[in-house]
């Protein structure tokens, strides 16, 4: 009789509890049957006992099928108990809702969340239906062929997160569902010591290099490193967009620059005299047009430090040269009329560009 | 000493001595504050119009090229602005050197979908004025044609950005707002708290369910991420439906506690008897 009224009392407390929580609505007029996944079409069935298992869903796994489905019966759970499979998710992961609220959204995310996850079990973390990088690009075709046919690899997508290293698939703040700006992703990674490239060559620690070199490039300063390289793997060496010479010299043709003319005017090495496309000029004479447009051609790179730069211009304190790499310094001075460099790539040469005429 | 008098006029004197040191310089380069004369371009039809109208309160001026990707996706970013502008006080203009086929920049024009007048530059006397050595390249006047804003191509958040600048410009938006943009919110896959409300949702349906003893446990989960009194109402609704009234109480005790306004909690205390 104890037991009994005591489990009277015990169902009235909850009763009277549950009367007072803020449980979201149930107004489920029609439910919306999905038995597969809106845009892919695959099963959202649990997984066949002959297939491993390695996560599964809390209410699944516990038998509690009536907490989304409108019976507690394995075998004829009956439909779910909310009008769309998001807000029966949303019922427990009300987090999500939150996520879901910020500006850029993944159109399958808004439109069913078993899209890319079974929600009764799988072989993936997160109860994704497939791997995630498979599952992906098994929408992302144009990614995929970046991916797949790509010379040089970025193994930002294929190790830890994979994916989700950069993007959130849910929604983001940042355009393409990227969890920060690009500049603020890559150093997440690319700030450390002792990182070499597929090719085997050292690559720079960029938070270091970054705070010993101030005069940043505008996509650096801009966070904006997708400007210049295709983070999903490409065919030019450093993950570059477009092409630009990989070696110091190179016989000039517009053509083999396209990385740079990208964004910056050709003409301010392809003209040989101007007045308004350059400062590197003397009197019209285009100083870049003489640099560049010889037999051994000196790339960008001789004078210019691509990233960042201590002096204006992003002008290099020196070239390396030679096996161990010495540093020729290109010894560049600003002056009031314009500029001058010093040995060791030449004698002591000024440039007037506030005049017309040469050597003024 | 200043007197009060003089302590009011003060500001007003700093006003005027700030303003005589600020950087208006006519005709001068195309720095921010630099203020750029008057000055008319010809169309590709040959017709003479403004690089800034005297009307508007912002003139954007997008410096541009054919047969060039970042051009291309930076005038279709700007044809989305110059409609969500239209009512707005905005004058647009492009400029394209005048070593630009005419007829490829009408193409590149209408694939955009850009309504904004097209100018040619004559001897790229603009772009050096203006100091710009990139394409595509947005400069934005103020109405007394001071530069206010420059802004080279993003790759991400172009769209973004240009919209903000304008409305810097418009003064609808201050400068630190336009800088959030420089730092958006992190896109985390959690958010504070989130684990926890979903071990309380999911032991409330347990409750519903009356499984008592799971529902314990979800609000058992919820308490390893932190004191919540939710959590302490579930864990009493739990133990209560298990018939362990003084623990249950203890635990309504714990959410009152945590917020004296709980109106669950003391609901659940008060039908354990107390």
């Amino acid at each position: 009789m104890n037991m009994r009224l005591t489990y009277l009392a015990g169902l009235l407390v909850v009763t009277a509890v549950l009367a007072l929580l803020p449980t979201p609505s149930r107004a489920a007029v029609k439910t919306e049957v999905r038995k597969t996944a809106l845009r892919r079409g695959v099963s959202v069935a649990p997984l066949p006992p002959s297939e491993k298992v390695g996560w599964s869903h809390a209410p699944f796994e516990g038998g509690d099928c009536g907490v989304c489905h409108e019976r507690n019966d394995p075998k004829s759970p009956g439909p779910i108990r909310h009008a769309s499979v998001n807000e029966q998710c949303y019922e427990c992961h009300e987090d999500t809702r939150d996520v879901m609220a910020r500006r850029y959204k993944h159109v399958p995310a808004v439109e069913a969340c078993t899209d890319c996850h079974n929600p009764h079990n799988s072989a993936e973390r997160g109860l994704l239906a497939a791997e995630m990088v498979s599952l992906c690009l098994s929408c992302h075709q144009g990614i995929k062929d970046q991916v797949t046919k790509a010379q040089v690899k970025h193994d930002a997508i294929t190790q830890d997160k994979k994916c989700s290293n950069c993007h959130n698939p849910h929604a983001a703040n940042v355009e393409k569902l990227l969890i920060q700006l690009p500049f603020d992703l890559c150093v997440n990674c690319h700030s450390k010591d002792g990182m070499t490239s597929d090719d085997g060559k050292p690559m720079t620690n960029y938070r270091k290099f970054l705070s010993e070199n101030k005069v940043w490039h505008a996509p650096v300063q801009a966070k904006d490193c997708s400007a210049c390289h295709r983070t999903h793997g490409g065919d030019n060496f450093r993950l570059l967009v477009s092409a630009y010479p990989s070696s110091f010299y190179a016989p000039y043709e517009t053509k083999n620059y396209a990385l740079c003319y990208g964004c910056h005017n050709s003409k301010v090495v392809s003209e040989p005299e101007t007045t308004t496309l350059t400062g590197f000029r003397d009197g019209s004479k285009n100083l870049h047009y003489v640099h560049v447009h010889k037999e051994r051609g000196r790339t960008c790179r001789a004078c210019h430090e691509v990233h960042a730069s201590k002096q204006d211009h992003h002008i290099r304190d020196g070239v390396p040269y030679g096996p161990k790499g010495w540093m020729l310094k290109i010894n560049y001075t600003k002056l009031p009329t314009g500029g001058s460099c010093a040995k060791t790539c030449h004698e002591t040469k000024a440039y007037n560009n506030k005049s017309l005429t040469a050597g003024q | 000493m200043l007197n009060c008098r003089s302590r009011a006029y003060l500001p007003l004197a700093l006003a005027l001595a700030t303003a005589a040191l600020l950087p208006v310089r006519a005709a001068a380069g195309g720095e921010l504050g630099d203020v750029i004369e008057s000055l008319e371009l010809k169309t590709l039809d040959g017709r003479k119009v403004a690089v800034a109208s005297k009307k508007a309160q912002a003139n954007v001026v997008v410096f541009f090229r054919t047969g060039q990707e970042f051009s291309a996706d930076a005038l279709k970013a700007m044809a989305e602005c110059e409609k969500e502008f239209a009512a707005k006080p905005v004058n647009w203009v492009g400029v394209v050197s005048d070593t630009e086929p005419a007829e490829a920049v009408k193409q590149l024009v209408a694939e955009a979908g850009v309504r904004m007048a097209v100018l040619v530059d004559a001897g790229d006397a603009l772009y050096g004025r203006l100091e710009i050595r990139l394409h595509p390249f947005t400069v934005i006047l103020d109405k007394d044609r001071r530069v206010a804003v420059r802004e080279p191509f993003h790759k991400i958040g172009y769209c973004d950005r240009l919209r903000a600048q304008i409305r810097f410009v418009l003064k609808e938006i201050s400068a630190e707002e336009v800088a959030k943009l420089e730092n958006p919110d992190k896109g985390t896959f959690r958010v504070p708290g989130g684990v926890a409300r979903r071990h309380l949702n999911y032991g409330r349906l347990l409750l519903e369910q009356k499984k008592w003893e799971k529902a314990l446990e979800q609000a058992e989960k919820a308490l390893g991420e932190g004191p919540l009194a939710a959590a302490y109402v579930l864990r009493g609704s739990a133990l209560a439906g298990l018939g362990r009234c003084p623990e249950a109480i203890a635990a309504f005790d714990e959410a009152l506690r945590l917020e004296p306004g709980e109106q669950a909690a003391k609901e659940g205390r008060r039908a354990c008897g107390k």
